[in-house]
């Protein structure tokens, strides 16, 4: 989905936001329709309270997928799959989840290897699949999905190249701009050239002045002293 | 609440397994009166009852093409975590049944507490006290808002850090300094 950022700066930073934050977390429609399985028909669910629930569904995602994570980390594996969730959800405390969530991948893999192998299709048709089982261990039943797809090529964008043709008396505005730039520039290098040498060559003259009187002091010093040494 | 759970069972007979007698247990609630002295135990009963209701349904479930959550939404927050590189496509319809799972928990130990203090809306107070009873919960404490006695307390959601760009430095130019030769003093002594 392409956002349009507004013209005014200061709605600018929100808009992203808010597309982002949505798109972060579980749709709220859906959980009232698992809550309202739970609850009375005349019960109501303040909006801090859906919100809360929300947050605690997205971060108990967030949750468990780190710990399974762990588990293909320490195992040298790349792909999560469902055993890794079933561990990290009984590592962390939740222990009645396991047993559904067993049978219930059990006969999820049953059914759906049976489409799979019987009617040619996906097994879920939203889900794209990319590429063939990398894992240690194929499951047949089971494909596999980029989380991370590669990005799209950029364009490369140069700019157009003019030949001026010789026998043509027109001139052109972009290869007289082109030539007035060369020019500059050779300019200001001869410039940067010529400054830099010439004051190399003031600083050695310098130099030289200093060494001269200080050999003619020396001079000096050593008549005296022989004038000295003769009385 | 029991035209949702005729509902249910309707689906299931079209797929073709016939509705067990157990269904009708699901609709069993405890709605005596809340100051009964038995008050956790009802709580630790619904639970009961919600699980055997969970591994029931686990084992009657043939429809997988339509979830409870959307499998997108569950991808890009797995996707949040940047070392998660690839998933089974099974995992994000596990992760849609956990959380739908852990969503029913939530809501029945927190509508325990709404029963408890003789409420009819589902505060954040009860959610609250819920969280902080459950020691598989504890994941959840720093969500949860600083003064939990007050309802309807606003929590202040994280900034995201996607849109913050690291500022651009520019290169300073190099000043051009005069090379400082400097000769040490001679002393100049006369000798006598």
């Amino acid at each position: 989905m392409a956002i349009s950022l507004p013209i005014n700066s200061n709605n600018g930073d929100r808009v992203p936001n808010l597309v982002l934050r949505d798109k972060s977390k579980m749709p709220i429609t859906n959980m009232m329709k698992i809550m309202s399985q739970i609850l009375l028909n005349n019960v109501q669910v303040s909006y801090d309270t859906m919100d809360m629930i929300q947050q605690s569904a997205t971060k108990y995602i967030n949750f468990v997928t780190r710990k399974a994570k762990d588990r293909c980390q320490s195992e040298c594996r790349k792909i999560m799959n469902a055993e890794d969730l079933l561990w990290a959800i009984e590592e962390l405390g939740f222990n009645d989840y396991v047993e559904p969530l067993t049978t219930f991948i059990q006969r999820y893999r049953n059914i759906e290897g049976v489409d799979l192998f019987t009617t040619h299709k996906e097994p879920i048709s939203h889900i794209e699949n990319h590429g063939p089982s990398l894992g240690p261990e194929p499951n047949l039943m089971s494909t596999l999905e980029m989380l991370h797809p590669p990005q799209p090529p950029q364009v490369n964008s140069s700019q157009p190249k003019f030949s001026i043709i010789p026998n043509t008396n027109l001139e052109m505005l972009y290869p007289n701009e082109m030539s007035s730039t060369k020019i500059h520039l050779v300019l200001v290098v001869q410039m940067m050239f010529s400054t830099t040498l010439m004051f190399l060559l003031s600083s050695i003259m310098i130099n030289i002045e200093m060494i001269i009187e200080e050999i003619q002091l020396q001079l000096t010093i050593m008549a005296m002293d022989y004038d000295i040494g003769n009385k | 609440m029991d035209q949702n759970k005729q509902g249910e069972a309707a689906e299931g007979g079209n797929i073709g397994h016939p509705a067990h007698g157990k269904n009708q247990e699901e609709q069993s609630n405890p709605m005596i009166a809340p100051t009964n002295p038995p008050k956790k135990k009802s709580l630790e009963e619904q639970l009961n009852d919600f699980w055997a209701a969970q591994r029931e349904e686990a084992k009657m479930t043939t429809n997988f093409k339509t979830h409870s959550l959307p499998l997108s939404r569950i991808k890009k927050i797995i996707k949040t975590d940047k070392d998660v590189k690839m998933i089974s496509a099974e995992t994000p319809v596990v992760f849609a049944k956990a959380c739908e799972m852990f969503i029913k928990e939530l809501t029945i130990r927190a509508w325990a507490n709404t029963e408890a203090r003789k409420g009819k809306i589902l505060s954040q107070r009860d959610l609250v006290s819920a969280i902080s009873q459950t020691a598989s919960f504890d994941f959840l404490d720093d969500i949860m808002p600083k003064d939990a006695g007050l309802p309807r307390t606003s929590i202040a959601s994280t900034e995201n850090a996607y849109l913050n760009m690291p500022p651009q430095q520019n290169v300073a130019g190099l000043p051009y300094d005069a090379p400082t030769m400097a000769f040490p003093n001679l002393n100049h002594h006369a000798p006598n």
